[in-house]
């Protein structure tokens, strides 16, 4: 298994899928939004104990 | 499946105009000024959302307030309403195509292309910045970067509560080993004196008071701790009813919001249904209207096709009456006059239509849906408020309960220390017969006094192991956030090198207009550095392509790259570019855009300047060549 795919495990054990959440940042991003919105999203998905 | 495009008050139109497109290319060949560029911003403003301000003014007709634009594409309708805010800031309003931003770059080149800008500025490091930007390179490297101080944040969060945590922890350790060290010490000497010969005298009764005071202090600690306990509780309890009291009253206020408007709401529901009947009477009159024109053009058409079919005979074929030419060409004129404007008041009046429909609907969400979405606000409001004075309840049943138990406990501990007194009044009775007897009730007191300093100190590191849970979740989050950080940079490695791989595959695919920009294959090297070369390997720049061979590029760049990302966008439009083309090559770009277009199944919309013949006029459906490429080669 590669570095990657032991980090997804690790990530989705705690609650969190980065490949879904690449999506939806890079989703944000395309619709113009920009670092500071990214910051505050991920803080709350952070802070709210993951999803 | 027919794709029509109907503009009102956009660009150089003003009113509505209404034109046909179909699947494939379709050339957009006019004079200047005639509105070609205005349907092309018309498609891109009813497109993409992310148009600023300045530009949603620049499609709005400079004399006009409002414009709107329907894009409609077999079954599906999208429309657009443009509203002036100022002289050069516009906004819009209504359901685009795509919530995609990026196509914006790669399905529309104009002038206002931020691809097209780079190409023409010969700004190679710009146009790497927008390339790794579209293929979602420059975004993952926005994550890396807001993941990389969202990692400084947390880590120096992490580390200042924890020192916080040692230096509390220790500080608290170093006092509890004190008071053990002291106690241990007042043990010893307690049981020395026990020993001692000089106590025998009464030492059978000095036995019974010392077991009687230890059983009594082990009570006096048990119920000590469970008072620090129930403190702690209480401290908790408290905690949160100081966070769910604000909460409460912040719904209990929004209720009473919502509650108002339900009522203003309902009082206004009269003027509403009379409103509504109004705007349906109206639309009803202007639906008959235009069945009534529908009707009279009908009729209008038979009667110009009636003179047209007997404009090329001299006798009239069915009456044998001779034919007065001028008069019927004039007949024929005014049919047609006639017959357009008809269809542009019927235009109008589905505009009317539309605009009232809207009207309608907007009145039905402002009422009838706000008041649905009201009925759900204040269910789910209620709802909370019950939860949370169900939730505050408890909290208040709890902390009676405690308080009562505190009570009691405080009580039992008076007990015990008047049990304790009792018994160091006993001491005193030794006192005169065995000297050491005073030392020992000393020890008893200090003792007691210590072990409840002691107690309080447990108390403290329970209180501790909450703090700790603090930065036990802090830590959470600086490894969650340093595995995201990590996630993201091996994205990067792996988009940077993909995305590229990627774009120089369909740049080669499309090698027909490598050819005509006669460059070479490859044209990205990793991370998007350009690497033009001529046919033949000469190395050359950005900044000394021609004209023309730029705006090939710029066609050849966002085909390859919407073919990449954005591959089931059906529209794609070429504004001013091919006017930076010399004819010959510019019909084969055409055709080639043609051939892609129809492969692909895309709407391609071509714009290309016809020469000024006449009288300056407006774009019309004649002008758009459908699936056919034919203008002059000068």
């Amino acid at each position: 298994m590669s570095r990657k795919e032991d980090i997804v495990k690790s990530l989705r054990a705690a609650g969190l899928d980065p490949v879904r959440l690449e999506r939806e940042l890079i989703g944000m991003l395309r619709r113009d939004l920009g670092s500071y919105e990214i910051r505050s999203y991920l803080k709350k998905l952070l802070e709210g104990g993951g999803r | 499946m027919s794709v029509i495009v109907r503009l009102e008050n956009i660009g150089v139109f003003r009113g509505v105009r209404e034109f046909r497109l179909g699947r494939g290319l379709n050339l957009v060949y006019a004079p200047n000024a005639s509105g070609k560029s205005s349907l092309i911003a018309g498609l891109k403003a009813v497109s993409i959302p992310t148009l600023s301000r300045q530009e949603l003014a620049r499609v709005l007709n400079d004399y006009e307030e409002r414009g709107s634009i329907v894009l409609r594409i077999g079954d599906e309708e999208y429309i657009v309403d443009l509203k002036r805010i100022s002289q050069t800031e516009a906004e819009a309003s209504g359901r685009r195509l795509s919530g995609n931003g990026v196509v914006r770059a790669v399905a529309f080149l104009d002038l206002e292309n931020p691809i097209v800008n780079a190409i023409y500025a010969g700004d190679e490091a710009r146009l790497k910045q927008i390339l790794r930007d579209v293929s979602g390179v420059g975004y993952i490297e926005t994550i890396v970067s807001v993941l990389e101080g969202l990692v400084a944040e947390y880590e120096h969060q992490y580390e200042v509560k924890s020192k916080e945590y040692e230096a509390r922890k220790r500080e608290v350790e170093e006092q509890l080993s004190g008071i053990e060290a002291e106690l241990h010490r007042i043990d010893n000497r307690i049981n020395e004196i026990l020993k001692d010969s000089r106590v025998e005298p009464a030492r059978i009764e000095i036995e019974r008071i010392e077991r009687e005071m230890k059983e009594l202090e082990e009570q006096v600690n048990m119920r000590r701790s469970e008072e620090i306990d129930l403190r702690n509780k209480l401290s908790d309890i408290e905690r949160e009813e100081g966070l769910r009291k604000p909460e409460l009253d912040l719904f209990k206020e929004k209720l009473s919001k919502l509650l108002e408007e339900r009522n203003m709401l309902k009082s206004r529901m009269m003027e509403y249904r009379r409103k509504v009947e109004e705007l349906d009477a109206k639309i009803e009159t202007l639906k008959t209207e235009r069945s009534r024109l529908e009707d009279e053009r009908r009729g209008l058409r038979q009667l110009l096709e009636r003179r047209e079919s007997v404009a090329l005979y001299d006798y009239c074929p069915y009456c044998g009456a001779l034919i007065e030419k001028d008069r019927l060409h004039k007949d024929i004129d005014d049919l047609r006059a006639r017959i357009s404007e008809i269809s542009n008041r019927i235009l109008t009046l589905e505009n009317e239509i539309r605009l009232l429909e809207s009207e309608k609907s907007m009145l039905k969400r402002d009422v009838e849906e706000r008041l649905q979405n009201i009925e759900k606000e204040i269910n789910d409001t209620d709802s909370k408020i019950k939860e949370l004075q169900r939730i505050l309840e408890s909290y208040s049943k709890a902390r009676s309960s405690i308080n009562r138990r505190l009570e009691a406990i405080e009580g039992e501990l008076k007990m015990l220390r008047d049990k304790l007194e009792l018994l160091m009044k006993q001491y005193d009775h030794f006192k005169n017969q065995v000297p050491l007897v005073d030392e020992l009730r000393k020890l008893h007191e200090e003792r007691l006094r210590l072990s409840e300093i002691r107690d309080r100190l447990h108390g403290r590191v329970r209180q501790l192991e909450v703090f700790y849970k603090d930065v036990v979740e802090l830590g959470r989050r600086v490894s969650i956030t340093k595995l995201l950080s990590e996630y993201f940079r091996a994205r990067l490695v792996e988009l940077g090198r993909t995305a590229v791989e990627r774009v120089n595959e369909a740049i080669a695919r499309h090698f027909e207009l490598l050819r005509l920009a006669e460059l070479e294959h490859p044209v990205f090297a990793e991370g998007f550095e350009l690497r033009l070369a001529r046919r033949g390997g000469v190395a050359t720049a950005l900044a000394e392509l021609s004209d023309a061979e730029k705006a090939i590029l710029a066609i050849l760049l966002t085909l390859s790259l919407k073919e990449h990302i954005a591959s089931d966008f059906p529209l794609y439009a070429v504004d001013t570019l091919v006017e930076f083309i010399d004819d010959t090559r510019a019909r084969e770009v055409i055709k080639y855009l043609a051939d892609f277009a129809s492969k692909t199944d895309t709407v391609a919309v071509v714009a290309k300047t016809k020469p000024y013949t006449g009288e300056p006029r407006l774009l019309s459906q004649e002008d758009i060549m459908t699936n056919q490429i034919t203008f002059p080669q000068q």
